[in-house]
């Protein structure tokens, strides 16, 4: 089974070690440096089963790409683990699967994102 | 004494008593011989016998007769010095009472018997004996007969009595036995009453100055107005404030004194305080003063109504506070609230983001290096050249970090005033084409083509790593914000000064904004992330002015920036 992952963060060194992690954890992982670059990679074909999404960027912060998401209903269903650096903000917005916070293990992000994909853990 | 006066009273009533009928018999005898001197001259004879007898009787009337008179006369001055109403006494020269009257004694407290064994230093207050001495050697020298004074007794058991004293001098042939008369009337009634009288009047005095001193000199203005609202009197302060003289507001109706709206609101306010008798306080008065014009001043202003028993409300008390500069230190400090508020809600936001900016290379490097472990545990550890560039891209990771942290050490050090140089001779050239070089990959990434004009060498006395980190932070900013359009750094030359160019064709700064990147915890886009912690302008400044130079931005917003570093050459 495909588990493709979509991974939204502006940092590059960042976006390719996850890269790097997912692929031997069996994921299919996708990077997108900015807001705009992963919608618009999410209108063309291959769409991803999971969104992995950071929130402090430039341009598009990562709550205004999960609120474009949601307002899609091709995009809404697809669930969304934010993963950021940030700490004490409201995380109700972002209907997120689950959150996890840098720095973080390889076990941390790869059971967030498995668990995300199991259908309890589904987003609504 | 005073028995040796009783007996001598005593025996001179005897005498007189003893007179009367020797005085009768006396007329009798010349009642005979008148009788006996007609029958002889009838009978022919001279009448030798009855004139003898005539000279003997009137002998002896005369000398009964002037014997009885001294008497009378007596006994008057007894009766007139014991039943007087005023204190009268006969004082020794030497200061003991020879002879004092009940009223003397009732007016001192003492017995007869005491007070005649003191002397009148003994009841004369402590203050005035200067002065009784001072009068009886008047009046021994001769100059005076008499000397009237008010002076102070002290009475028996202690109180202080005022009395007038009439002191005459009684001189006698025989020095020895010259007295004085002295007559003292109670005037302690009197002089308490002119005492209480005396107070009082300085009190009111006293009071009147205290609130003319206070009306005059108090820093707030003070006014009085009629039923009329016409002035009747305004202290300095107030008339300052309205520009006119005191003199000036004295008879004038309160709209002829303050002109306008703002007067015709001072009357209104005025008349409802006459109407309801009650104070209107804490109004807020905004003015020109004449003849200083656009010196704006606020006063709060407040009314009450001034009051008789007799006659109800008089008039309008008027009381006006200039609050001008306490209103100018509320707004200062207002304002530096809201820049403390500000600076606090700075430094959270820079907190917030340096922890983010720390995490982010810290998340990187713990996965990288976890990863490479996990492969190699489980056998499938990449080739060398692929290891290598792991390792490598974590190896970046932390030269990020300790950049991010030299950084904030930076900052405190600057915040600290602790930023030291060591200065050596350079290819200024050089070490800026070395650093772009150094940035030139991630140029590349974010898609700008960096371009460095830099024609060297060019000589100059530089903190080296200070002039790379400014280098590097000018060049990394125009990469972040440069929207992956061409960047150009350019090294110019004079006589004058060293120009260090970097141009970019991103964001661009709004002019308002120009000076405020260069702040601590200041970015221009502060409400998206561009990574970073925000203080590498600010650095850059500080560094540049420690060396000597200035730094500032041109650029219109949407069309790019342009940040200019100069140090002028020290002939």
């Amino acid at each position: 089974m495909t588990r493709r992952v979509l991974i939204i963060d502006d940092d590059d060194d960042l976006r390719e070690i996850v890269c790097a992690v997912l692929k031997d954890a069996d994921f299919e992982p996708q990077g997108a440096a900015s807001g705009p670059e992963a919608l618009a990679t999410l209108k063309g074909p291959g769409r991803p089963q999971l969104i992995l999404l950071d929130l402090m960027m430039p341009v598009m912060t990562g709550f205004e790409v999960r609120e474009r998401l949601l307002a899609d209903p091709e995009l809404a269903s697809i669930p969304v683990v934010v993963m950021t650096a940030s700490r004490g903000f409201d995380v109700a917005p972002l209907a997120a699967s689950d959150v996890v916070y840098k720095p973080l293990d390889v076990d941390e992000l790869v059971g967030a994102l498995e668990g995300a994909l199991a259908p309890h853990g589904a987003a609504s | 004494m005073r028995l040796e006066v009783a007996d001598r009273l005593q025996r001179r009533r005897a005498e007189a008593s003893a007179v009367e009928p020797r005085l009768r018999r006396a007329a009798g005898v010349i009642v005979l011989a008148l009788l006996l001197t007609a029958a002889l001259q009838l009978a022919g004879h001279e009448p030798v016998l009855p004139i003898l007898m005539l000279a003997a009787a009137g002998a002896l009337g005369a000398s009964l007769a002037l014997t009885h008179v001294q008497s009378t006369s007596e006994a008057r001055y007894r009766t007139l010095f014991e039943r007087a109403p005023v204190g009268i006494a006969r004082v020794s020269i030497g200061g003991r009472w020879l002879e004092v009257n009940q009223a003397y004694c009732d007016i001192l407290g003492y017995t007869r018997r005491e007070l005649l064994s003191l002397s009148l230093r003994d009841v004369t207050h402590p203050e005035d004996l200067a002065s009784d001495a001072a009068e009886v050697t008047m009046l021994l020298s001769g100059q005076h007969r008499s000397i009237a004074v008010q002076k102070r007794y002290l009475r028996k058991g202690g109180g202080v009595l005022w009395v007038d004293l009439v002191l005459a001098l009684v001189r006698s042939a025989d020095e020895g036995s010259s007295y004085f008369v002295a007559t003292v009337t109670d005037i302690s009634a009197r002089k308490e009453a002119e005492l209480a009288r005396d107070q009082a009047r300085r009190a009111a005095e006293e009071a009147r100055a205290l609130l003319d001193a206070l009306y005059v000199q108090a820093p707030i203005g003070l006014g009085y107005f009629d039923r009329e609202l016409r002035s009747v009197f305004v202290n300095e302060t107030l008339a300052r404030m309205v520009g006119l003289s005191v003199d000036q507001h004295v008879g004038r109706l309160v709209n002829e004194i303050v002109p306008g709206a703002r007067g015709a609101d001072a009357e209104e306010d005025m008349r409802r305080v006459l109407e309801t008798g009650t104070p209107t306080t804490g109004l807020l008065a905004l003015s020109e003063p004449r003849g200083a014009p656009h010196q704006g001043r606020a006063y709060v202003v407040s009314y009450y109504p001034v009051r008789m028993s007799s006659a109800g409300v008089v008039g309008v008390g008027c009381i006006a506070e200039d609050v001008t500069e306490r209103r100018r230190n509320e707004s200062e400090r207002e304002q530096l609230v809201a820049e403390l508020r500000e600076a606090v809600r700075a430094r959270d936001d820079f907190l917030s983001i340096a922890s983010h900016e720390l995490r982010t290379p810290l998340t990187t490097l713990t996965l990288g290096a976890e990863h490479l472990i996990r492969l190699v545990d489980k056998g499938t550890a990449p080739e060398p050249a692929q290891l290598r560039a792991r390792a490598e891209r974590i190896h970046a990771q932390g030269r990020r970090l300790e950049r991010l942290v030299g950084t904030l050490l930076d900052v405190a050090r600057i915040a600290q005033g602790r930023v030291q140089l060591f200065p050596e001779e350079l290819d200024v050239a050089l070490v800026v084409r070395d650093q772009v070089e150094r940035l030139r990959e991630s140029a590349a990434r974010s898609g700008s083509e960096l371009t460095v004009e830099a024609p060297g060498p060019l000589l100059g006395r530089f903190d080296r790593t200070r002039l790379e980190q400014i280098v590097d932070n000018l060049v990394a900013n125009a990469i972040k914000f440069g929207r992956g359009q061409p960047i150009r750094v350019a090294l110019e030359s004079s006589d004058e000064a060293i120009r260090l160019i970097v141009r970019d064709q991103g964001l661009g700064i709004a002019k308002e904004d120009r000076a405020r990147v260069f702040e601590r915890f200041e970015r221009a886009v502060s409400e998206r992330h561009y990574g970073g912690l925000g203080l590498g302008l600010w650095v850059t400044r500080q560094l540049v002015e420690a060396m000597g130079g200035s730094v500032f931005v041109t650029g219109e917003l949407g069309q790019g920036s342009t940040f200019i570093v100069e140090w002028p050459r020290l002939s």
